[in-house]
């Protein structure tokens, strides 16, 4: 019984030793929602949009009639400097730990990917999902009043998804991003659309299309259609809208599934990438009677959007399709041939693409 | 399920030592480092130096084959001076590991305070409170990593296991000597073998849990994290990036977890301590776990950094085995096992 004695002062010591520390509670902390980083002329320019609970004059948290995020924008020569000066500004300790996006702006280049996002790859609170994206002023963006969504970073987030779900763009997250400096890296490309006009006009944002990273350095930009046979390559994608050349009729992909197969012939390596989709009749079709038509016609189409990714490639020197990681995995031996070497890589790989459109079996 | 035998004395089975013994794997694979080496390369020195350990293990006689009083004396001395630098080096590991994931939260005085305390509170349940914790301990620990994986599933590519890397025997050699000296497990199987109902299928039962969750749980890293993985904690990274529709990240939940299974490998360590203590003086026996909890936790505050400064660590490291002799003078009761 008496043993209770050591619990009690090593309880004792506990309080102790854990009094030196200063609490944070929740009160203290600035809830980043997305963060922008723009290059300036000494350095970057960092835009944070911070959720804020402004409980004057109502019972709950979310006061309805203010909006409830805040953005901050702070210059240093580093993002963490930037950071660490919003919140300093705010006079509160910044939580990254909600943070859902991060936007690049024009300038920002990722050579140094590491070093640059060490704010958000140090801090254990940061979500390495967190959706990131390029667009030419992410400052811009992330002020501007979106006429959708009740917490902008998330319909910013959600827009970015559905465009991927529909193959128009391809998603990226931070944990990519991270490695950007050694790899090609595809990011969203976000576009603020202004329609209507004066009081009427309202904000919306497009994600359509793409940015390429090779080694960290902006080396092209993919169409909504290249990012079409990308996603369908790479089985990103979930469903693309294809309209048809002849006629105004479309058809919807589903079910696209994508397989890679990599042999070796001599000194040459030969990958094989087959991918298959289904066209669901619908009620158009059947009217029309031109569902045979119209599968025929998205295999070309589809064929020939996924057909210029090896060419894009070998243009750009930009590893679209993972081979290098796909390559080193399964023929080491040639991977250390080429000496790391991603251009002499593609110059010993042929690709080829099978493309078949079927009927969903439902 | 305890066993009971013609002696009157009472076994834990070999489920519940394999559970205790997994506790030690599981909480070394949420706290490790790969220090840049291939996660594929990590697991293999692992289980490799698992398998050695088991069958060495499995064909060393009982005690060490020492028949005399003495030699059976020496060799309870130097097992026991290993788990106790084993627990250090658990303790140092666990707050090393909290203050490198969350360096602003948690102070290394009181992380290794309340975990020594707490680990000699759970020794003073003896071996069979112990062994019941560890199996609810290691099986929710599973259930966590398993959940964690599902949630990255997503994104795995077993192109990124990366098993082309140049220099794949020395990062082996490096990463098999570092698994056998973070490998206590079976000489603590050993110390406590008297009290283990079949050790040797407890061994085997405990070799295959170790090797099938480090092996899964580092593919699943490497194939979802890639070049990440190789720095930091990479299932700690793991459980921050997984996301399920229920649960956001599982990172709180590792964390929970890991906590747990440190928690009761410490309170395993102190009762092999006081199992080789028991060698040299019953009396003594009494108070080796409050002491050696005592001990260690000084240990690592005066080995560990001085940036809590010096004269609190100081006075802790004194406190604390004066602490412990407080219990022990007021007395025990002698375990019968």
């Amino acid at each position: 019984m008496k043993r209770i004695w050591f619990f009690i002062i090593s309880g004792l010591l506990l309080f102790c030793s854990a009094g030196g520390r200063s609490a944070v509670t929740s009160l203290d902390r600035a809830m980043v929602h997305a963060v922008g980083i723009d290059r300036t002329e000494d350095g970057f320019r960092v835009t944070l949009q911070v959720f804020r609970p402004d409980g004057t004059g109502t019972d709950t948290q979310l006061n309805t009639a203010k909006p409830n995020i805040f953005i901050i924008t702070a210059e240093a020569d580093s993002v963490g400097e930037a950071m660490a000066e919003c919140g300093a500004r705010l006079g509160e300790e910044l939580f990254i730990g909600h943070n859902r996006l991060i936007l690049f702006g024009e300038g920002v280049g990722l050579e140094r990917s590491g070093s640059l996002l060490s704010e958000f790859v140090r801090s254990k609170e940061s979500y390495l999902g967190a959706e990131t994206a390029f667009t030419e002023n992410a400052s811009e963006l992330l002020s501007a009043e979106l006429s959708e969504g009740a917490v902008a970073a998330q319909s910013i987030v959600d827009i970015i998804t559905r465009h991927a779900d529909d193959s128009r763009t391809v998603p990226c997250d931070l944990l990519e991003v991270t490695d950007a400096e050694r790899e090609t890296v595809v990011m969203p490309r976000l576009e603020l659309i202004r329609s209507g006009s004066g009081d009427n006009s309202e904000m919306t944002v497009s994600a359509a299309g793409a940015e390429v990273y090779v080694d960290g350095v902006r080396r092209l930009r993919l169409s909504r259609s290249e990012c079409m046979g990308l996603g369908c390559l790479t089985g990103t994608a979930q469903r693309a809208v294809l309209s048809s050349e002849n006629s105004d009729a479309s058809v919807l992909l589903t079910d696209i599934v994508s397989n890679t197969e990599l042999s070796e012939d001599g000194s040459r390596l030969n990958v094989r990438y087959t991918v298959s989709a289904a066209v669901t009749d619908d009620q158009s079709t059947e009217q029309t009677g031109r569902g045979g038509q119209l599968r025929q016609e998205a295999q070309l189409r589809l064929t020939e959007l996924c057909g210029q990714i090896p060419e894009l490639c070998r243009e750009y020197s930009a590893d679209l399709l993972g081979l290098e990681g796909l390559v080193r995995a399964h023929c080491p031996e040639v991977w250390q041939d080429c000496g790391g070497s991603f251009p002499r890589l593609l110059d010993r790989c042929s690709v080829s693409v099978e493309v078949s459109v079927g009927d969903r079996v439902c | 399920m305890a066993l009971e035998n013609n002696s009157n004395s009472i076994k834990i089975s070999p489920y519940q030592a394999a559970a205790l013994m997994l506790c030690f794997s599981l909480s070394g694979l949420a706290a490790f480092r790969p220090q840049g080496d291939s996660l594929a390369v990590c697991a293999a020195a692992r289980t490799a130096a698992a398998a050695v350990g088991t069958v060495v293990f499995t064909l060393l006689p009982a005690g060490g084959g020492l028949r005399g009083r003495t030699g059976r004396r020496i060799l309870a001395a130097v097992s026991g001076g290993y788990l106790l630098v084993q627990l250090v080096l658990l303790l140092s590991g666990m707050s090393a590991g909290l203050q490198f994931s969350y360096p602003d939260f948690y102070s290394l005085p009181a992380v290794t305070v309340c975990t020594a305390a707490a680990a000699a509170y759970c020794a003073s349940m003896r071996l069979r409170g112990t062994a019941r914790a560890a199996c609810a301990a290691a099986v929710f620990m599973l259930v966590t990593l398993v959940l964690t994986a599902a949630g990255a599933a997503d994104r795995f590519d077993a192109d990124r296991l990366d098993l082309a890397v140049s220099g794949k025997g020395d990062a082996f050699i490096r990463q098999l000597l570092t698994a056998f000296s973070q490998m206590p497990e079976l000489p603590l199987l050993a110390v406590l073998r008297s009290s283990i109902d079949r050790p040797r299928r407890a061994a085997a039962v405990w070799f295959a849990g170790h090797s099938l969750a480090w092996c899964a749980v580092l593919t699943v890293c490497a194939g979802v994290l890639g070049g990440q993985a190789l720095t930091g904690i990479p299932s700690d990274t793991l459980s921050s990036y997984s996301r399920t529709a229920v649960i956001e990240r599982f990172d709180a939940l590792m964390l929970m977890m890991w906590a747990l299974c440190s928690l009761l490998a410490a309170a395993g360590l102190l009762l092999g301590i006081r199992s080789c203590v028991r060698q040299w003086s019953e009396k003594a026996a009494a108070c080796a776990v409050p002491l050696s909890a005592a001990a260690a936790a000084a240990a690592v505050m005066l080995l560990g950094t001085a940036a809590d400064g010096f004269i609190p660590m100081t006075v802790l490291a004194a406190a604390m085995p004066a602490a412990a002799l407080f219990g022990h003078a007021a007395g025990h009761d002698p375990e019968t096992e």
